[in-house]
């Protein structure tokens, strides 16, 4: 298969994998497209990380087609690993190496040569202290390594599985910029998350997976309508308030002293001018979790992909 | 402080909780092999003519003494501790080491002293319990030893003090345990160093009981000063079967006290992570040959590689002295050149015989070595650092490839300091370097096929059945050991015998012997080891 420019760096078409008894992935599409930062989103073993185990390579799709710059991963796939990074879900590395170690084997097997990188710049945003044994790191800084590793060399994608566990706010900022600065420079990036926030800032285009099946998939504002705030007031609102809320949002409740209702993002400003000037003993705004948004928009036991509302990216 | 004494008792009782397994386990354990031992031993040396004997042998081979202990003359019991009371102190020492490193170091490395020290506790509190705890856990130990030896028809109050005397070794090597966790800051090297403290209260034990003069008639030994250093000969000073001396089981006690004192007053001083030698940084860049899987798997094997190589050493070493005398001892007492046949199971010159068989511990050792290195693979794959590789250009069957290549060299490492070990007892015994050079390096090299044979199958499992490759690997072997150790001599059926590679190992020593069985086993393991590749790169990675 020959590439040009917009065939897509990763193109999943309905992947079936599975294991024993269980089904991990069930018909499975994802395309993800050059100079693309792409977010797959999903709860705990939704199959996320089999779905990019698959992509490299590291098992084999029982039906569907998997293609990686165009070929089967599965064939030869020390040859396209040289056109990506990739940084696991679960990363325990060698408690016996040190950090620096560490980033120097993963930069030279991927062929290059970590004093000539992004090495040092990267050790010192993510502030790392590279001559301890990684025995001794924590969480975060063992993901610190994985994504150094990742970051230190330019390439076509980088495949992050839960880039940012274990990290903190700060850390997490210096990771999303990044991420920025690579997409910026042409790359395309697969970044898998269960937390909707994590992924709104960076990704261009976002896929949503539930069990094994992709339910959504779009730019962000093509899935604006699940991006809806969470309000809790307490309050007794009067009935002209209470019409003006069910107005501008849904899903209202009232409950003795108590109204909850969710509201569009751009309605923000809408609701805190109702709520003004009235008796509000206290406020919880919610974003949506991932969790309540299946609950909400595809109910329990609804894995039917819905291609209504979205753009031209639906099969 | 009023809740210090609750807390205090519930630590306690937290840890044995949570102990009871593995210390019913060990208990079990060595009340089977004191049952076993006593019985054995009762039933082997029955008469008091045969004690005699075979005391008088070790008396004029002290060699001998260094798997044995120290003679206190040949009475049953005295008799039955001399043949196995060091067997049973190395195990009561181990366990101590183990308890105090799980329940003191490795609490600190894994975050759980934290949350004990911020409780309303001393600072030295969660390690006193360990000690306690430790403490019930090796009288747990003695009494399952004690049961074991009055079952198997040792006398009884001989076998009280001997139980008491080795629960007291026990305790003295959790308090040094307790104190090498002190010393350094990751359980793992604290744990080598108490081990290796042992190691070495075992060698002073073995010289002094060499260095003891026995006399002739009573057969019992005039100890050594330098038996007063050791915690093992302390043991054997209390003579337990015999007039028992109280003095080396008090001194047992004043110096566990005195090392608990010292390491609950370090413990209480210093600060949550810190230990007296600081952990050293490591590289901040890797050297510049770290590149490739092969290289990788190399230096994660290190410090296995390190122990199985003075393990090697001391093999060889171990088997060459035991060939050389038992040839020796052979040739003058056609008793004892019966006893080695039953043993070896087969015709020959009873020294060939003698070497074929005591190289078998190498082969059995090297063996350990390839299945160490092919386990680590598997390892490497559940904690996900296969993964990691393997998201970069690395073949599938490149880093197969390395993990198997380093199972060949940890194999080949173990052959050859076998081979060192024994060379350097030959040469001392004033062999020419050409039986070196010549058939002792082949009698060595001459295990390799074997050993490949389980190298294949290891890799075999790990490829085909990666789950239960670790449980697989080390029952085939076990069962390989058994059959190759005591298949003849149980008079199990040859067809029986015959399933272990070890058993094929043809006298290379002797001229016109066949070498098709060592081609065979090449073939089998190379088609196994090929197998396990087709395979590897044919499955999923599982996690």
């Amino acid at each position: 298969m020959c590439m040009t420019t917009d065939s897509p760096v990763i193109h999943l078409h309905s992947i079936t994998k599975t294991f024993g008894n269980t089904t991990a992935l069930d018909g499975l599409d994802l395309d993800v497209h050059p100079h693309e930062v792409h977010g797959l989103l999903g709860p705990n073993g939704a199959g996320k990380s089999t779905t990019i185990r698959i992509l490299l390579g590291l098992y084999r799709a029982t039906s569907g087609t998997a293609r990686l710059f165009g070929q089967d991963p599965w064939v030869d796939p020390a040859a396209l690993h040289r056109r990506l990074a990739y940084v696991p879900g679960d990363v325990l590395l060698w408690p016996t190496l040190s950090g620096g170690e560490a980033i120097d084997l993963l930069v030279r097997m991927r062929g290059g040569d970590p004093t000539h990188s992004e090495r040092d710049r990267l050790i010192e945003t993510f502030e790392l202290d590279p001559t301890k044994p990684i025995r001794a790191y924590s969480k975060g800084n063992r993901q610190k390594v994985a994504l150094i590793a990742a970051f230190c060399l330019p390439t076509e994608l980088y495949i992050l599985d839960e880039p940012t566990a274990g990290l903190d706010p700060l850390m997490e900022q210096r990771f999303k910029d990044e991420v920025a600065r690579v997409a910026a420079a042409g790359a395309a990036v697969l970044l898998s998350s269960h937390i909707l926030s994590e992924v709104e800032e960076l990704a261009d285009r976002v896929s949503i997976i539930r069990r094994g099946r992709r339910v959504e998939t779009g730019s962000l504002d093509e899935l604006r309508h699940l991006t809806r705030t969470r309000y809790t007031v307490e309050a007794d609102l009067d009935p002209t308030r209470l019409q003006l809320i069910s107005r501008i949002g849904q899903d209202v409740q009232v409950d003795d002293g108590r109204v909850s209702f969710s509201a569009e993002r751009d309605a923000t400003g809408e609701v805190l001018r109702v709520l003004a000037d009235t008796a509000v003993r206290g406020l919880v705004v919610t974003p949506p979790s991932l969790e309540e948004l299946f609950l909400r928009h595809y109910h329990d036991e609804a894995p039917e992909p819905t291609a209504a509302a979205i753009g031209g990216a639906a099969r | 402080m009023t809740a210090a004494i609750p807390a205090f008792g519930a630590l306690i009782r937290g840890l044995l909780r949570l102990e009871r397994r593995q210390t019913a386990g060990w208990a079990a354990g060595l009340f089977i092999a004191g049952w076993v031992s006593a019985a054995s031993t009762a039933a082997t040396y029955a008469t008091h003519d045969q004690r005699v004997g075979a005391l008088g042998l070790v008396v004029g081979n002290p060699a001998f003494l260094i798997s044995r202990g120290m003679p206190q003359g040949p009475e049953p019991g005295a008799f039955l501790f001399f043949q196995m009371g060091m067997v049973f102190a190395v195990m009561f020492a181990v366990h101590g080491a183990l308890f105090a490193i799980r329940h003191g170091r490795a609490q600190d490395e894994a975050g759980i002293l934290e949350l004990l020290r911020a409780g309303a506790i001393g600072r030295g509190t969660p390690l006193a319990a360990a000690l306690v705890a430790g403490v019930v856990a090796q009288a747990a130990l003695a009494v399952g030893t004690y049961g074991g030896f009055v079952l198997g028809g040792a006398e009884p109050v001989g076998s009280a003090w001997a139980a008491l005397a080795l629960m007291l070794v026990g305790v003295s090597f959790l308090t040094i345990g307790a104190v090498c966790g002190q010393i350094v800051a990751d359980a793992r090297p604290a744990l080598g160093l108490a081990l290796g403290v042992v190691a070495i209260a075992y060698l002073v034990r073995a010289a002094a009981d060499a260095l003891s003069p026995v006399d002739p008639h009573l057969l019992v030994a005039d100890p050594a000063p330098i038996a007063w250093l050791s915690p093992l000969s302390l043991a054997e000073l209390a003579d337990p079967y015999g007039q028992v001396d109280p003095a080396p089981l008090a001194l047992l006690l004043i110096v566990s006290v005195g090392l608990a004192a010292v390491g609950l007053l370090l413990e209480s001083r210093r600060q949550y992570g810190e230990a007296l030698i600081p952990t050293r940084p490591g590289r901040a860049h890797a050297v510049p040959g770290l590149r490739s899987p092969w290289r990788l798997a190399l230096r994660l094997q290190r410090g296995t590689l390190i122990g199985m190589g003075l393990a090697g050493l001391g093999v060889g070493a171990f088997a060459a002295m035991l060939t050389l005398l038992g040839a020796q001892v052979a040739a003058t007492d056609p008793a004892i050149a019966a006893v080695i046949r039953t043993t070896t199971g087969e015709d020959g010159p009873i020294y060939d015989l003698l070497l074929a068989y005591t190289m078998l511990f190498a082969a059995e050792a090297a063996a350990v070595a390839a299945i160490l290195a092919i386990l680590r693979a598997r390892r490497e794959e559940t904690t996900g650092n296969a993964e990691v590789v393997r998201g970069t250009p690395t073949h599938p069957i490149t880093w197969f490839g390395s993990q198997l290549a380093v199972a060949v060299v940890s194999a080949l490492v173990v052959i050859v300091t076998c081979w060192i070990g024994a060379a350097a007892v030959y040469l001392g015994q004033g062999a020419a370097p050409v039986t070196v050079a010549g058939p002792l390096l082949a009698a060595v090299t001459a295990q390799l096929p074997a050993v490949a044979v389980y190298l294949g199958v290891s890799a075999l499992a790990f490829a085909a059945v990666p789950r239960v490759a670790p449980g697989l690997s080390w029952g085939l072997l076990l069962v390989g050991v058994f059959l190759a150790e005591f298949g003849g001599r149980a008079g199990l059926p040859d067809r029986l015998v015959a399933t272990t590679p070890f058993a094929h190992t043809p006298l290379v020593t002797i001229p016109g012997t066949s070498l098709m069985p060592l081609i065979w086993m090449v073939l089998i393991a190379a088609c196994c080891a090929g197998a396990a590749a087709m395979v590897y790169t044919r499955r999923d990675l599982t996690p």
